[in-house]
């Protein structure tokens, strides 16, 4: 529906401007000021998001943004000002946020009908102050060099005189403006005009022309069809009068003597004084082209491209075929497997955004939390260029929102108790993104005071989530109570963290993006978690194993190597656990039948097949009946009503179609150790 | 049907704009984002309107308007204003444009005064 896309320009527009207003006010809060560009650009960026809003009737948001683009236009023309920077920081920032609320309303198909009247006084307010305190008037007045048009006719005695009463339609606005513009359409057709009102260009004259219409009279040769047509092209008429004027009448308004010839004085054309526009040279640099493209469709050409992997895949490696071993086929098909492989490269490239702009999202975050936890902090970010998927990214931004409020509310001391050990009173909250591998691996650490390990241990044991005894609990086992639903040990629940809800959403989003985290910690020092998040999330190449007559796909990158065990190579370490040696190292054996309930012939490990695989930390095997062979993988997530339903899906990263329409699952190879 | 250039740096007024004059029998052959790009599109298209947004970053309306009226002085350029913007609407009207429509307006405002210029 045309209105949808309507509404779907103006989120994504005004979205972007307020990301702008607030990267702006950030930049000028470091440096304590406004810069007269910047005040041209914030005046501009609020100029347009109460148009666009006014246009949608949204009108909590166009009359706040009125309200800045007021105090900013009086600031933009008093150049000698001294405004109060962070009063009207403070000011914007809260407007900002109340606009980014109401705008979540109208996302979620809601109204924004908030009450910004509060927030609109205080701008006032403050502006008042400010002009108060200014005794000269605004550089650009509203008041020109009073002029009327100029008339071009010569006066030759000939002409005749007319009148012309027309009232605008109501509320049509600047009506002396229109006014004037009719004025103007007419000059150079008469050799005199006299306007009633006689003023166009002061204050309330529209008032006048509003209550009392407006009146031109006119000297001229032209025709009356001539003039009326003419008149008529204005904007606006409601109604529109057009008489002769007698002989006496024309005398006494044109002020005509026989014996005198007044030409009316005019100024021909040229328009009234104003301040030239300073139009700014647009500093060239290297422009590329960019293309805002709708996600939708990009997911589209995604699961399109992934298809086709599959089907080159299924048509290249059909037996049928490779048995009939012809040239110019398998030249064609490595030729198309070459194609389906760069297609899916560019695909994933386009989806690929830097993280830039997520992290630096996150020093706002910083800024207010500094400010209301009276915590000096800074936000250090390394690796900004560093690219993700963007479907990825915008499920990275909540974990990190929250990840950082722990390290500005729990993490980081006061700054006078950070004074006292020794350190910077200015804590840092440090960002930072790096590719290792096929993986991207997210930091977000602190100087602060670390985890509490003894707390930690203390309050998993109160919960029942450790069982073992107090000296055998390792740090690392320590720290990962963390992620457990309901743990939190800060006793307030504070507006930014501390419900306990936390972490362990943290871990769910990084495990749904397919991910994983890990914690570390100093006492002391501070403390990191680490995200390692996969760069290839769609497609990937993976062994195709059978257990039980049933298809199992393993990542390939997990895989280190398959095997027929010998039989003397297995056996059972105390606690009955089945492990195989080799060469030189245990690994445990984990029977995929077992694991998933399925029923096989295949149970003795001479007869099936041991896959190596490993994780971040460990190295298992996995028995299985066979090795089917390798298959490039479109990853489908697991559907939602089923991880609903069993709460928990650990060991399955999600599923595929294979080439036969059949459905295979993808395992999730760090699942299989935790059970 | 007429031709119409559309100027002005906010995409969504180029849509609003677009969208009630598409469906009223006017032809809307380029849009521009600022002054500077709205008389490059004028010379390349030769519209019988333009909607000539104010405010616009690197030329703004009011400068483009006499560079369109230098090329085409019968040009008919329709000044898209906010209120508050008196004074340059008036120096646009004295310079020729001819009209001016006021922020923020319905189809109906929009479609009268481009019927003025029939």
């Amino acid at each position: 529906m045309a209105n949808d896309s309507i509404l779907d320009v103006y989120l994504y527009e005004n979205m972007q401007l307020l990301d702008k207003l607030e990267s702006l006010l950030l930049e000028c809060e470091k440096r304590s000021g406004f810069s007269d560009e910047d005040i041209a650009d914030i005046f501009r960026i609020l100029h347009t998001v109460k148009g666009s809003s006014a246009m949608m009737n949204f009108d909590s948001i166009a009359n706040l943004s009125h309200a800045l683009e007021d105090l900013f236009d009086f600031l933009r023309s008093h150049s000698s000002r001294q405004e109060d920077h962070k009063k009207i920081s403070d000011l914007v920032f809260t407007s900002l946020d109340i606009i980014k609320a109401e705008i979540s309303k109208i996302q979620n198909n809601g109204l924004p009908d908030g009450d910004v009247s509060g927030i609109i006084s205080q701008i006032r307010d403050y502006h008042q102050i400010l002009t108060g305190r200014k005794p000269e008037p605004p550089a650009d007045s509203d008041k020109p060099a009073c002029q009327t048009p100029g008339c071009s006719q010569e006066l030759t005695g000939e002409e005749k005189g007319y009148k012309a009463h027309v009232v605008f339609q109501p509320d049509c606005k600047m009506e002396n403006i229109r006014a004037l513009g009719l004025v103007k359409s007419i000059e150079s057709m008469c050799a005199a005009i006299v306007t009633v009102p006689a003023d166009l260009l002061g204050d309330h004259s529209d008032d006048d022309i509003i209550a009392n219409g407006f009146t031109v009279n006119m000297l001229s040769l032209e025709s009356q069809d001539a003039l009326v047509k003419k008149i008529r092209e204005t904007f606006f008429l409601q109604t529109f009068e057009f008489d002769d004027l007698d002989a006496e009448e024309t005398e006494k308004i044109f002020d005509l003597k026989t014996n005198e010839t007044k030409t009316v004085q005019a100024n021909q054309g040229t328009p009234p004084v104003s301040a030239p526009n300073k139009i700014p040279e647009s500093l060239g640099t290297a422009k590329q082209s960019y293309l805002s493209v709708n996600l939708n469709k990009l997911d589209m050409l995604m699961d399109i491209v992934g298809e086709i992997v599959i089907t080159e895949a299924t048509v290249t490696r059909n037996p049928k075929v490779l048995s009939l071993h012809l040239e110019s086929f398998d030249k064609a098909a490595r030729q198309l497997q070459k194609l389906t492989e760069e297609l899916q490269d560019i695909v994933m490239s386009i989806r690929m955004v830097p993280v830039s702009a997520t992290f630096h999202k996150m020093e706002r975050i910083v800024r207010d939390m500094s400010n209301k936890f009276d915590k000096k902090a800074q936000l250090e970010i390394i690796g900004e260029d560093t690219e993700l998927d963007k479907n990825v990214l915008d499920n990275l931004s909540d974990p990190l929102m929250h990840l950082i409020r722990n390290s500005m509310d729990h993490g980081l001391e006061p700054s006078d108790e950070r004074v006292k050990l020794g350190k910077d009173p200015v804590g840092t909250v440090r960002l930072e993104a790096r590719n290792s591998g096929s993986d991207v691996l997210i930091t977000v650490s602190d100087d602060g005071r670390g985890l509490n390990k003894d707390k930690l241990i203390e309050k998993g044991i109160a919960k029942g989530l450790i069982k073992k005894p107090k000296s055998e609990i390792t740090d690392k086992e320590a720290y990962a109570l963390i992620f457990a639903p309901g743990f939190s040990t800060k006793e307030k629940v504070t507006e930014f963290s501390g419900r306990g809800v936390g972490m362990d959403v943290v871990m769910r989003n990084i495990q749904k993006i397919g991910g994983s985290l890990s914690v570390d910690s100093t006492p002391g020092q501070g403390m990191s978690v680490v995200m390692q998040i996969p760069l290839t999330l769609a497609i990937i190449d993976g062994m195709e194993v059978s257990v039980g007559g049933s298809p199992y796909i393993i990542p390939l990158l997990s895989i280190r190597e398959s095997f027929k065990p010998k039989k003397g190579d297995c056996f059972a370490d105390p606690d009955g656990r089945e492990m195989i040696y080799l060469r030189g190292n245990c690994y445990p054996i984990i029977r995929l039948h077992e694991a998933f309930n399925i029923e096989t012939n295949i149970t003795d490990f001479e007869q099936g097949i041991l896959v190596t695989v490993e994780t971040q930390s460990q190295v298992y095997c996995l028995f299985v009946d066979e090795l089917v062979g390798e298959q490039k993988t479109v990853v489908k997530p697991i559907p939602a009503y089923i991880t609903k339903a069993l709460k928990c899906v650990k060991c399955i990263a999600g599923c595929t179609i294979l080439g036969d329409g059949s459905i295979s699952l993808i395992l999730d190879i760090n699942g299989f150790l935790q059970k | 049907m007429k031709k119409v250039l559309v100027v002005d740096d906010a995409a969504f007024m180029r849509v609003s704009i677009k969208n009630m004059l598409s469906k009223n029998n006017y032809e809307i052959v380029g849009e521009a984002e600022n002054g500077r790009v709205a008389i490059t599109k004028y010379q390349e298209l030769n519209p019988d309107i333009v909607t000539m947004d104010i405010t616009m970053p690197d030329m703004d309306g009011l400068a483009s308007l006499k560079e369109i009226l230098a090329i085409n002085p019968a040009a008919n350029v329709i000044m898209v204003s906010a209120m508050g913007q008196e004074s340059m609407v008036r120096e646009a009207v004295l310079s020729g444009a001819k009209g001016f429509i006021v922020k923020p307006f319905k189809e109906d405002i929009i479609l009268s005064a481009l019927h003025n210029l029939d």
